[in-house]
């Protein structure tokens, strides 16, 4: 009984004594002092327990105050417990930073470390051989890095990202190792699916081009197939004739179409650029004088080109011209300027752009080229190519 | 409709050399129409209308020149109503059709290669008759025919022909490019084709669906 007794008062103290530096651990004072008063009591009762037991004058009276003390004990660690288990404690958050998968150091300006956790030890010592002892060297090799994107031994990506914090008026660096692992392997697949698929609109681009020409070549290929059909029912209308099924007149008729086919001219070349619009301009009378080089091929003749259309059209309908002026000039600077006039009647008043010259300034603002137009004392338009190469936009 | 007399004056808007020599010899063979001129390229016809008495115009479409036969044919209906224009093609794009009719093109015809067909369209036209053909031609697209894809997906095929992003074709159709891959994706799973550029090719190939340039 009295070893019992003894030993439950040993065991009621120790439990003072955990409670007691817990307390102060979690630095709560008032706990704390209960803490110690009930670790005081303790021990003077272990004191008089001993004195009583060797005076052989312990008695059952021990118990009512041996149960006081052990319910104390009990609602002091409940206590505890609930506290702990509802409140964040500097242990706590220490706890916490110390689980965390990111990396987390905090350093003063001169390099003395306040807090870094094992997860930034580990990034430190791929990165610098060692744990962090001076912020400062670590900071150095973050910044060697590309983007500040480290990739350590075992795989891993962190983004480190730096800032100056304010520390009780003290300026502290805090240094945040994020792991980005997984959305850096998306983000490269990414980015090589990005570039196979522009790839692949440049090819599909360039296709596209050519399908053209493989319709157009399809469709000759049609007609050839239709006229060649047709020299089979010439053949076949001779027999009819030698079978005498079929009228002379019906024969003839069927000869002088065949010959026709057969004589029909080849395929044809690409012509150049301005070849089309200056056969119009010869089919309506219209002459075109051109003093100067025209741009040779790419947007740049596409658009003087689109001009002359206009201008063609503008002295037909509008001047009653029969003469359209191309005057081209450089600069320095390779900048081509073509000027259109006709020997027609001036315009009756501002021209409005409508139609045709409203597409003309669309196409010619998209290469980046200048329109102007003047009305009076006579009708002049002026484009101002820049010169750049196709290839270059 | 005001009665003409013949031979009405025609003039022919073809690039290709052979094709376009077809025709010549289809309008010389008839004593009902007189040939004016033979262009290859539909930029400057609407010139010739301006300064020639032209009755009727047969528009190819598609040019190597990169002009455009249904804004020639536009153009010159807005200057010219009364000047009939019959547009051909081999191009089974779906949307020639319904921008013919906006342009107040008078007929349409697809070739058929010998050319007999585009007599009777040329009387009819002249007769003051809109001859259209009833549907586009259908074509077959992987693994079903180009009548069960929906107008918003040609529309999204035909801008994918020209290579364009998801986004691209988004902003071109007023559309999110959620919607746009929303739509490939259907059509992905219609035609049976494996990816986008197959679906694309085709399409550009059967000369269902043609970008503007």
């Amino acid at each position: 009984m009295n070893l019992l007794c003894g030993t439950w008062m040993l065991a009621l103290l120790f439990a003072g004594i955990y409670v007691l530096i817990d307390a102060i651990g979690h630095r709560h004072k008032l706990f704390a002092a209960f803490s110690a008063m009930h670790v005081i009591t303790c021990y003077f009762m272990v004191q008089q327990m001993i004195e009583a037991v060797k005076n052989g004058s312990l008695t059952s009276g021990i118990f009512l105050p041996l149960a006081v003390i052990s319910i104390i004990t009990g609602v002091m660690i409940t206590i505890m417990y609930i506290w702990r288990t509802r409140n964040v404690s500097i242990l706590s958050i220490k706890e916490g930073i110390d689980a965390l998968s990111d990396g987390l150091c905090y350093y003063y300006r001169d390099g003395r470390v306040k807090l870094v956790n094992p997860a930034m030890n580990m990034i430190a010592k791929d990165l610098i051989g060692q744990s962090v002892t001076d912020g400062r060297v670590l900071q150095d090799a973050v910044a060697a890095c590309k983007d500040k994107i480290i990739r350590t031994n075992d795989g891993s990506i962190y983004r480190m990202i730096s800032s100056e914090k304010d520390f009780l008026r003290e300026p502290v660096i805090e240094l945040i190792a994020s792991d980005i692992t997984d959305e850096y392997e998306l983000r490269e697949k990414l980015r090589e699916r990005k570039s196979y698929l522009e790839g692949q609109r440049r090819r599909l681009m360039e296709v596209n081009d050519s399908i053209t020409d493989l319709t157009i070549e399809k469709e000759i290929l049609r007609t050839k197939i239709g006229i060649h059909d047709d020299l089979g029912k010439t053949l076949v209308t001779i027999r009819s004739y030698f079978a005498g099924t079929t009228s002379k007149e019906k024969l003839l008729s069927v000869f002088d179409r065949g010959i026709s086919l057969m004589d029909s001219p080849g395929t044809g070349k690409r012509r150049d650029d301005y070849a089309a619009v200056l056969k119009a301009a010869a089919d309506v009378g219209i002459n075109v004088i051109i003093n100067g080089q025209l741009p040779a091929g790419g947007y740049d003749a596409y658009v003087v080109s689109a001009a002359m259309r206009e201008c063609i059209t503008n002295t037909l309908r509008h001047a009653n011209g029969d003469e359209l002026t191309i005057d081209v000039t450089s600069n320095e600077h390779g900048e081509t300027t073509v000027t259109f006039t006709n020997n027609g009647k001036p315009p009756e008043g501002e021209i409005k752009e409508t139609g045709g010259l409203s597409y003309l300034r669309g196409i010619a603002v998209q290469r980046g080229a200048d329109m102007t137009i003047e009305s009076t004392p006579r009708f002049v338009l002026k484009l101002t190519l820049l010169g750049i190469r196709d290839d270059l936009l | 409709m005001e009665d003409k007399k013949k031979p009405y004056k025609i003039m022919i808007v073809e690039d290709q050399t052979m094709p376009r020599h077809l025709f010549e010899i289809l309008v010389g063979h008839t004593g009902d129409y007189e040939l004016l001129y033979s262009l290859e390229s539909a930029s400057v016809a609407h010139i010739y209308c301006d300064k020639y008495p032209i009755d009727l115009v047969l528009m190819d479409v598609v040019m190597q020149d990169r002009s455009s036969g249904l804004e020639a044919a536009e153009r010159i209906k807005k200057n010219h109503p009364e000047i009939k224009v019959v547009i051909m093609t081999s191009m089974p794009e779906v949307s020639y059709i319904e921008r013919a009719k906006a342009a107040g093109v008078d007929s349409f015809w697809y070739k058929e290669g010998d050319g007999e067909g585009i007599l009777d369209i040329m009387e009819k036209t002249m007769k003051g008759e809109r001859v259209y053909p009833a549907a586009t031609p259908t074509v077959i697209l992987g693994n079903i025919a180009s009548s069960e894809l929906t107008p918003t997906e040609l529309d999204v095929l035909r801008e994918l022909t020209r290579g364009a992003s998801n986004i691209e074709i988004g902003e071109k159709l007023f559309i999110s490019p959620t919607t746009v891959r929303t739509h490939i994706s259907n059509m992905l799973a219609k035609t049976g084709f494996a990816n986008r550029t197959e679906l694309a090719i085709r399409a550009r190939l059967e000369g269902l669906v043609i970008p503007e340039d």
